[in-house]
C-alpha cells in the first residue's frame, strides 16, 4: 500500500475531541428541536423508532469504526460553511416562514458541516448513513404526512382487503380507513380505531433498512440495489402488516380493544423487513451463523 | 507519555482556526438565532384582517348557473362547524331533481391560524374511499387577466352508498393556490401588511355506480361562479392588504 495514509492516535484523538464539542453545540443550538423529538417518541408506535435511533447511529458508529479513522483528516473550512447553509435553512424555516419540520430539517447539514469541519469530506462521506438515520428519525408535522399517506395507505388498505377477500369463507369491505370483515356470518373490524392504519411504521422500516445495508462496507452497486429496492420493500412490509392484523383478528378471534394482533403484526413486519433488507444487501438470508462457520472461523485466526 | 502527547495534541487541534469558527457560529446559533428570528417574527408577522362581507351574507342570486330550477338553503348546523377554528364560513347546498351539490367556505385571517385540512384528508375520517385525486385547470375568463385559469384540486370520494366530486382551492391574500403549503408559503412571504387565507370548495355526489363527469362539471362550474363572487366582494383586495 504505498500511498496509504498513516493515521496516529495523536491525530484520532484530535479529531474526536473536535467532533464532540462541535456536537454538543449542535445539540445545544437545536435544543428545543431535541427536547420537542424526544417527547413525542415514547408516545406512539409511530415514532417509538426514534428511541432506537441514537443506538443504530452508534452501533453503526462502531461497525464503521475503521474505515471511519482511516478517513479522517484536519477537518474543512467547508464545514462551516455547511453549518452557515444548515442555519440558514432553519432561520428562514422561522422567519418569514414557519416550517416546524423543515426546522427539525436544518440539524441535518448542520451536524454534516460539524462532521465536516472536524473530520473532513472522507469522514462526512463514511456518515452518510448514520446522518440518513437522524434524518429519518425526525418526525413529520402531522399535515403533511397526512397529505403525504393517502395514496400508500389506500392502497394498503385495498390490496389487504382483496387479500383477505381470497381466503376461504371471508367477505371483505372498506368504509374510509376501515377493513371489515365477516367470517361464518360473524362480523368484525380490522385495526380499528388506530390512527394512520394503513402506514404506521413506513419510518421504522426505513431504519431498520438504512441499518442494515450499511452495517457493513458493502460494494457501491449492492448499495445503490439495495437503496432502489428500499422504497417497495417499505411498502411491502407495510402491507404485510396489515395483512398479519388482518389475519391475526380473522383466526384468533380477538377484539378491537386486544393489543395482540397490534404487537404481533408490528413484530412480524419489522423481522420481515429486517429478512428482506439482508436478503437484498447480500443475495442470502445469513440470519444465522452456523456453529461449524463460527469454530472454522476461530480456529483460523 | 503518551497520553500526555495525545492530550496535548488535542488540545492544540481545538485551536484551528477552522474548529474556531465553526464553533463561534455554533455559539452564535445557540444564542442568537432562535431569539433573534422569533423577534424578526413577532416584529413582522401580518396582521388580520376582517372579510369586507360576511360569508352569511352569500348571494346565490348571483350564480348564473344555479338559478331557476335550483334551490338553495344554507346549513345551519353549528354541531357540525365546531372545530373547523373559525366563525366565518358558509356551506350552502343546492337542489334539482337527484343533484345536490354544495359550497363550502371558511375564512381565516389570523397567521397564526392552521391552514385548514383538505377534503382529501378530512373525508377519509369520515368514512370515504379516496378514490381519485389529482390538479385540475379551471378555465376563469372572468378573473382574467390574472387568472384566465385557476389550478384547483379534484377529488373523487367513494361512499358504502353514493359516490362524491370534490374539487377545491385556496384563496390566500387574493391569490388561488391549491395545496396547504403554498398556502403556508404566500403567509410567510413579506409584501403584503395584512394576511387572510379562505378554502373553497365544491362537492357533488353522484349515483354509486354512476359516471361522475356530471358532478365534476357541476363542481366546476359552481366553483368558478363562486370564485367571482368571493373575490369581487367578500374577500379583502389587495389595496386593504398592504395599507398600513
Amino acid at each position: 500500500m504505498p500511498n496509504e495514509q498513516v493515521i496516529t492516535t495523536e491525530e484520532i484523538t484530535g479529531a474526536l475531541a473536535r467532533l464532540f464539542v462541535l456536537s454538543a453545540l449542535c445539540v445545544w443550538a437545536f435544543w428545543p428541536e431535541l427536547a420537542n423529538i424526544a417527547s413525542l417518541a415514547p408516545k406512539t408506535s409511530e415514532t417509538a423508532h426514534i428511541l432506537v435511533a441514537p443506538v443504530a447511529i452508534l452501533l453503526l458508529v462502531y461497525h464503521r469504526r475503521r474505515a471511519l479513522a482511516k478517513n479522517l483528516t484536519k477537518g474543512s473550512v467547508w464545514g462551516a460553511v455547511l453549518i452557515v447553509a444548515g442555519l440558514a435553512f432553519y432561520a428562514g424555516a422561522t422567519w418569514p416562514f414557519s416550517y416546524g419540520y423543515a426546522r427539525s430539517v436544518a440539524m441535518v447539514p448542520v451536524f454534516a458541516g460539524a462532521i465536516l469541519a472536524a473530520c473532513g469530506l472522507r469522514t462526512l462521506k463514511s456518515s452518510v448513513p448514520m446522518l440518513l438515520l437522524l434524518l429519518l428519525s425526525l418526525p413529520m408535522s402531522t399535515g403533511l404526512n397526512a397529505r403525504l399517506i393517502i395514496r400508500p395507505e389506500t392502497y394498503t388498505i385495498a390490496t389487504t382487503a382483496k387479500a383477505l377477500n381470497q381466503l376461504p369463507g371471508i367477505d371483505t369491505s372498506i368504509e374510509g380507513k376501515d377493513i371489515f370483515f365477516s367470517l361464518s356470518r360473524s362480523p368484525g373490524v380490522i385495526a380499528l380505531g388506530e390512527s394512520n392504519r394503513g402506514v404506521r411504521l413506513l419510518f421504522a422500516f426505513g431504519i431498520v433498512g438504512v441499518f442494515v445495508i450499511f452495517s457493513r462496507i458493502r460494494p457501491p452497486w449492492r448499495v445503490v440495489a439495495a437503496l432502489t429496492a428500499a422504497v417497495p420493500i417499505v411498502l411491502f412490509c407495510n402491507f404485510l402488516r396489515l395483512l398479519c392484523w388482518g389475519l391475526v383478528v380473522i383466526y384468533a378471534g380477538i377484539g378491537p380493544a386486544n393489543a395482540l394482533p397490534r404487537n404481533i403484526s408490528a413484530v412480524s413486519s419489522l423481522f420481515a423487513a429486517y429478512g428482506l433488507f439482508l436478503l437484498v444487501c447480500t443475495g442470502r438470508l445469513n440470519l444465522f451463523v452456523k456453529v461449524n462457520e463460527q469454530e472454522n472461523s476461530i480456529n483460523t485466526h | 507519555m503518551d497520553e500526555d502527547k495525545n492530550i496535548i495534541g488535542a488540545i492544540r487541534s481545538l485551536l484551528s482556526f477552522r474548529f474556531l469558527l465553526s464553533a463561534l457560529i455554533l455559539v452564535l446559533a445557540a444564542n442568537v438565532l432562535r431569539p433573534g428570528m422569533q423577534t424578526l417574527n413577532k416584529r413582522y408577522m401580518k396582521k388580520p384582517i376582517a372579510i369586507r362581507r360576511p360569508l352569511k351574507e352569500f348571494d346565490v342570486s348571483r350564480l348564473p348557473s344555479f338559478q331557476n330550477d335550483w334551490t338553495s338553503s344554507v346549513v345551519q348546523s353549528h354541531d357540525l362547524f365546531e372545530d373547523i377554528g373559525t366563525d366565518e364560513y358558509t356551506m350552502i347546498v343546492f337542489k334539482k331533481e337527484f343533484q345536490q351539490p354544495a359550497l363550502y367556505v371558511t375564512y381565516y385571517s389570523n397567521p397564526k391560524d392552521k391552514v385548514p385540512h383538505t377534503p382529501d384528508v378530512c373525508h377519509r375520517q369520515s368514512g370515504a374511499v379516496v378514490r381519485e385525486m389529482r390538479n385540475i385547470k379551471l378555465d376563469t375568463p372572468e378573473l382574467a387577466p390574472e387568472y384566465p385559469q385557476v389550478q384547483a384540486r379534484l377529488v373523487i370520494l367513494q361512499r358504502s352508498d353514493y359516490g362524491q366530486a370534490v374539487i377545491y382551492c385556496f384563496c390566500v391574500e387574493g391569490k388561488l393556490r391549491y395545496s396547504r403549503e403554498q398556502v403556508r408559503w404566500i403567509i410567510g412571504k413579506p409584501g403584503n401588511h395584512y394576511t387572510y387565507f379562505s378554502k373553497i370548495e365544491a362537492t357533488s355526489d353522484y349515483p354509486i355506480h354512476g359516471d361522475e363527469g356530471e358532478a365534476i362539471e357541476t363542481c366546476k362550474t359552481l366553483l368558478r361562479e363562486a370564485l367571482l363572487i368571493l373575490l369581487a366582494e367578500h374577500f379583502p383586495d389587495k389595496k386593504q392588504l398592504k395599507a398600513r
